[in-house]
This record gives C-alpha cells, sequence and structure tokens, in this order.
C-alpha cells in the first residue's frame, strides 16, 4: 500500500480521468439497456424473459453507480479542493500523523494497489474504448431488422442440424393408397367414380376414376385446419403418440418459404430458447400436388395442409410433412416475427 | 462450408455478440453491486468464522452456497473476487464459483423444465447437480493443493485476500485473523456517514463492473467469432458418426456457445439424438468454463491457476460422463428421450 493516499496532483488528475471516463461509460450503457428495452430492440436478440432483467440492469447502472458514484466524486473533489487549500506539509516517506488526512472522505485508493495499471491512464482508455463499442452499435442503429435478416440468411446456410431428411421423395399417394380403407364410395352422374380413402397414418385421400376406367386420379383431403407451431410439430416428430394424435389432421404454418423441387419446399422459423447465440431453424416440409411459382426464398408464406410423419430412410427418425390439397392453401403472408 | 457473403458473416457475428453482451450484461451489474455491497459492510474474515475448520468440509459448503445466494456464471465472478477479498478461503470460493451456477434453485427447476417432456427431467437434474458438486469440491481441493505451494501468487492483486500473508494460508486451516493491517482505515467502519458508504459501494460496483464487462465483451466476440465455424448441427452430425466423439464434441460446443445457465437446458434437449452423457458433459462444462469465462477469469486468476483449474475442470467432465455413459451401457438403458412416457 505504497500509495494509500491521494496527492493533490498526478496522481488525482488520473483518478478523477478514470472516475468521470468510467461514469460516462456507464451511463452510456445503462442508457442503451433502458433504451434498447424501450424501443423494442431487444426483440431481435434476446427471448421475452430476458427483456425485463436488462431494463433492471439498465436502470441499476443509472441508480447505483452513475449517480452514486456522480455524487461521491463531486464530493471528492470538493474535498480534494479543501485539501490542497490545507497545504499539508511533510517530507516525503514520513508518515502520515492524526492531523494530516489526505483521505478524508475515503477515496478508494486502497483498491489502487490491486492494479498496477490502473496508473496507466492508457489502459484506462482501451478499456473505456472496448466498452464503447455496444454504446455505438447501439447509434448505428443495431441490432436492426436488416441485420437480422442477413444473420437468418447466413443461419439457414450454414444450418446442417435437420439436412438429414434428403433422402426422402416426394411423397407418393399412389403408395399411401394401397394399405388405405375405403370409407365412402360415390357413382358420379357422369359416370365416374368418387372414393375417398384413408391411409394408416390417417391421411384422407379422394380417388377419381375416370368414365370407363383408366388410371384414377389421386388427391389430399384437407379440413378446415387450425394454426400450429412449427415447435410442437418438430417435438411431435420424436414421439409416437404425439405423431399418432397428430397424424391425419389439418394445419395452417407461417414461416418462411425456402424452394427444394418444384413440388416440394421447407417450411422454416428460427426458434430461440433464450438468445440468439442459440437460435436453430426449425423446418417442416412441404409436399404441392402442382408446381409453386411466385415465390423466392425466405418469402413469408401461409400453408394449410394435412399432417404427416415420414420415416427417414435408414434412420429411426422420422421428419414432419404438411400435404398440400389445393395449391390455392399457400398464399403469401406479411412477415411476421423471426423467432417463433 | 457454404460461403457466406460478408454481410451475412458479419451480421450473424454482431447479433451473436450482442446477444451474448446484453445476455449477460444485467448479472453482472446485479453482481457488481453485491460485490460493491460485501465490500463495504462483511468484515474482512467475518465470513471464515461461519466454515469449518478442516478444508472438505468447507469446500463442500462453498460448492452449496448458490443454494443461498443463488447466482448465475457471469455474476458469480464478480462477487466471488470480494468474497476471496474478504478471506473466504481460495478452495470455498472455486467450488461456490464453479458448483454455484449450477446449484441453485433457478437453474434446477430450469433443467428439470427442460427434461421434463423427454421424460429425464429428475435423471438429468440429479446427475447434473451431483456431477457438478464432485467436479467443484475436486477442482476446489486440487487449487487448495496449488495454493499451498504458490500462495497468493496464483492470484492477481485486485483478488488478493487483503490481510492474510502469504505464510497463513499453508495450513489446511482457514488463514488467521487479521494481524494488523498495515494500512488501518482513517475512520473506523462504525462512524462512516451513510453518503460514504454509499460512495463507497458505487466505487467498487462500478471499478467492478467496468473490469469484468471489459473482458465479457471481448470474451462474447471471440464467442461469437467462433460460433461462424462450430455449430450444432456440425457437432450432432459429428457424434453421430462417431459416437465416442459426442462428448468431447458436446464439451466443446458449451464452450463455445457461451450460453447462461439458466438457459444452456433448453439448448441441451433440443438435442433429441444425443445421448444424456453427451448432454450431461454439456451442461455441467458451460457454466464452468466458456470462452467469455475464461477471458474473465484472467481478472482473477494468474495463467497458472486458469490452467490448473481449466485442467481439472475438463478432465472430470469428461471421466465422469465417460463413466455415466458407460453405467448406462452396462444396464442397457438407451440414455435418450424416452417417448413411451
Amino acid at each position: 500500500m505504497a500509495h494509500a493516499h491521494l496527492h493533490p496532483g498526478e496522481s488525482a488528475r488520473d483518478y478523477f480521468t478514470e472516475q468521470l471516463l468510467g461514469l460516462l461509460v456507464c451511463g452510456g450503457l445503462g442508457f442503451v439497456a433502458v433504451m434498447m428495452y424501450r424501443n423494442g430492440m431487444l426483440n431481435y436478440i434476446l427471448a421475452k424473459p430476458f427483456h425485463l432483467p436488462v431494463l433492471y440492469g439498465g436502470l441499476a447502472i443509472l441508480g447505483v453507480i452513475v449517480v452514486l458514484r456522480g455524487i461521491a466524486i463531486w464530493r471528492e473533489a470538493g474535498a480534494l479542493q479543501a485539501l490542497n487549500d490545507q497545504n499539508c506539509n511533510h517530507a516525503p516517506g514520513q508518515a502520515h500523523g492524526p492531523e494530516c488526512n489526505h483521505n478524508p472522505l475515503g477515496i478508494p485508493l486502497e483498491d489502487d494497489h490491486d492494479h498496477v495499471h490502473n496508473h496507466d491512464l492508457s489502459w484506462v482508455f482501451v478499456t473505456m474504448l472496448v466498452l464503447v463499442v455496444p454504446i455505438t452499435l447501439f447509434i448505428i442503429g443495431m441490432p436492426s431488422q436488416a441485420m437480422q435478416e442477413l444473420a437468418m440468411k447466413a443461419e439457414m446456410k450454414l444450418d446442417g442440424r435437420n439436412s438429414g431428411d434428403e433422402g426422402i421423395s416426394g411423397v407418393a399417394l399412389a403408395e399411401m393408397r394401397k394399405d388405405a380403407t375405403l370409407v365412402e364410395e360415390k357413382n358420379e352422374p357422369d359416370g365416374s367414380i368418387v372414393r375417398i380413402l384413408k391411409s394408416q397414418t390417417g391421411l384422407m385421400i379422394r380417388e377419381v376414376v375416370p368414365p370407363g376406367g383408366g388410371e384414377p386420379k389421386l388427391s389430399v383431403i384437407s379440413q378446415a385446419g387450425m394454426e400450429m407451431r412449427f415447435n410442437d410439430l418438430n417435438d411431435a416428430a420424436y414421439d409416437e403418440r404425439k405423431r399418432g394424435e397428430m397424424q391425419g389432421t389439418t394445419a395452417i404454418l407461417e414461416g418462411r418459404f425456402k424452394r427444394l423441387a418444384d413440388k416440394e419446399f421447407t417450411l422454416f422459423r428460427l426458434k430461440m430458447t433464450c438468445c440468439a447465440a442459440d437460435t436453430i431453424p426449425l423446418k417442416v416440409r412441404i409436399v404441392v400436388p402442382q408446381a409453386v411459382s411466385g415465390y423466392i426464398d425466405f418469402d413469408w408464406v401461409r400453408v394449410k395442409g394435412v399432417i404427416q410423419f415420414l420415416k427417414v430412410p435408414n434412420q429411426e427418425r422420422y421428419v414432419p410433412v404438411i400435404l398440400v390439397s389445393d395449391i390455392a392453401d399457400v398464399k403469401k403472408v406479411p412477415p411476421k416475427n423471426e423467432y417463433e | 462450408m457454404p460461403q457466406l457473403t460478408p454481410e451475412e458473416a458479419v451480421s450473424l457475428f454482431l447479433i451473436k455478440f450482442l446477444a451474448i453482451l446484453w445476455e449477460a450484461m444485467p448479472f453482472i451489474v446485479l453482481g457488481a453491486i453485491l460485490a460493491g455491497i460485501l465490500e463495504e459492510f462483511l468484515p474482512q474474515q467475518a465470513i471464515t468464522k461461519f466454515l469449518p475448520k478442516q478444508m472438505l468440509p468447507a469446500v463442500m459448503i462453498g460448492a452449496l452456497l448458490g443454494l443461498i445466494f443463488p447466482m448465475c456464471e457471469c455474476g458469480i465472478l464478480v462477487v466471488m473476487r470480494r468474497l476471496l477479498r474478504k478471506g473466504l478461503p481460495l478452495a470455498c470460493c472455486i467450488a461456490y464459483m464453479l458448483a454455484g451456477p449450477i446449484i441453485n434453485v433457478v437453474v434446477i427447476f430450469s433443467t428439470w423444465i427442460a427434461f421434463r417432456d423427454h421424460n429425464i427431467g429428475w435423471e438429468m437434474v440429479g446427475l447434473r447437480v451431483g456431477l457438478a458438486f464432485v467436479v467443484a469440491c475436486v477442482t476446489g481441493l486440487v487449487v487448495q493443493s496449488q495454493y499451498r505451494k504458490y500462495g497468493k501468487s496464483l492470484l492477481v492483486d485486485v483478488a488478493a485476500p487483503l490481510s492474510a500473508p502469504m505464510a497463513v494460508p499453508v495450513t489446511p486451516a482457514i488463514p488467521a485473523p487479521a494481524p494488523t493491517r498495515t494500512d488501518p482505515d482513517p475512520l473506523p467502519p462504525q462512524k462512516k456517514a451513510f453518503i460514504d458508504r454509499l460512495g463507497n459501494i458505487s466505487a467498487t460496483a462500478m471499478h467492478d463492473f467496468v473490469d469484468i464487462t471489459l473482458f465479457l465483451i471481448i470474451g462474447a466476440a471471440l464467442a461469437a467469432a467462433a460460433k461462424l465455424f462450430i455449430t450444432p448441427g456440425q457437432v450432432e452430425a459429428l457424434s453421430r458418426d462417431q459416437p465416442y466423439l459426442a462428448i468431447p464434441a458436446m464439451m466443446a460446443l458449451a464452450v463455445v456457445m457461451c450460453l447462461c445457465s439458466e438457459a444452456d437446458a433448453f439448448v441441451a434437449a433440443s438435442f433429441t439424438k444425443m445421448h444424456t452423457s453427451a448432454k450431461l458433459a454439456f451442461l455441467v462444462l458451460g457454466p464452468m468454463l466458456d470462452l467469455k469465462l475464461l477471458l474473465m477469469y484472467t481478472r482473477v486468476f494468474r495463467p497458472r491457476l486458469i490452467i490448473i483449474i481449466v485442467l481439472s475442470v475438463t478432465l472430470q467432465v469428461l471421466i465422469f460422463t465417460l463413466m455415466v455413459h458407460l453405467v448406462y451401457q452396462a444396464n442397457g438403458w438407451t440414455g435418450l428421450p424416452s417417448a413411451r412416457g
């Protein structure tokens, strides 16, 4: 503790420079935290449960660190002035007597022995420079919608997690028709036969046999449908009981479009567990009866169709697939929140 | 690896960087303010009075301290550093620092929630808490033996116990009560005005906040950069092809991802095809060691001690999770989420 007291002059100036710079930067960080909470910027990087902590953290920086420290520095500066006026004289190295009170307010200079570098103002400047980075990013508008969109595209390029489903070819309805049971059969006035069939996996199929025989036409029958979450579908894929419950029901999903083939595309959304550092894409494969056109990758699309879970060849794994009965059940929609 | 455009790479980097940074920030503030209060109000050596004299029980108490003072890994470092200065033995501090972010009510609850749907909720909680406890205690004792040899030179000055001279902690007991301080307080603590106390609390809080946030920012940047190259998808693919690499791969992922201990269970649970042992390695190592923590450790420990801690923790997690894996195999348990619940 060689320098446990404050010499009016060089080190005092350093001390106050450091304190004021620290005050400024902490104030900036606290302000940014509160502002990001208020203007919704946190939506791009953090899951909801972490929003309030950021607000409280920002307020705590402003209240406990900035305001209290500001008052303390102000008082210390006043005391220092008084001390300078006192003009205490003693030989260097001589012990301070009780009358020689250099540190009337307990300026926490004991701390200074901790880090030699603290006396080096350049270290202080480097520290502050680094701490200013998040403040600067906020000032230039980061995080932003555009940045999130670019990051999403990058994420999709890097993602390899759910790509094991390449092995699944387009769903062959004819294949499913084989073990289907007949629900209803009608003879139309024009001579064609219409059969309603139910596959083992709960899929309702309409089969139209043209008059006089010939190749029957198969199509999927969907119901009114209800909104579903990508998360539920992906979870269910791992659970035999849930798969059984969901198969055959009609789902409505909104997500981003990514083309696979003429009559197939992936619909996906990002899932954020706690922060943008842990996002994973949740995907559902969509199979449509005719070629889809007019969509480019990453368009927001609404899809209605029947849920099926298809086994990945050579693996004990299922992926969710949605079979669309009518191309009109695929529509463009305005963008939604990136994270489900 | 697919080619990213520069804009995409920068955006991905920035969004991950900002996410890690702002998720941790509130907890560092909390830690810094607690550190300020501890520094001002907790008398030197007071905490050691409540600890048993033997090292092992003291370390075990340290590992369980998180049940009373829950902190996550970002905040705990700041608090731990002040406790160390206040005379809490280094071994206890290490045990608290390593186990605290896992053995606390919040994390136990979130782990249970994350794995509840997979029907392995209590299994994961038990294994995670048990393993964290063992790893933290053993590391604490290892560090203690090193501390006996090298003393305070293992610590950076800001973390070194204030009034425990180097000779004292040589015995397994707690550092002796403060000898006469070379630098008595100018004013006895009782006589300090309230406003001065607030001033001192804010001084410590600001100092610690700035000090740790600096390394949080650098660590977050490192982690965000690393994430451009290592993705969960790759790890899953790797461990599918080479199952014996699953545990080391998940450990590497934990170090790179820098997740917070309250949330990492949900990410682990999303690896549905991963064996319990690999998830366990991810969940125990993550709160003890990741890129940002590594950077933050430099504000408490000297490189020699950091290497000791890193080695002790990684080796133990590797060995113990391998043992868990073998036990599962021997009993014919799948170690996968059970679908038929």
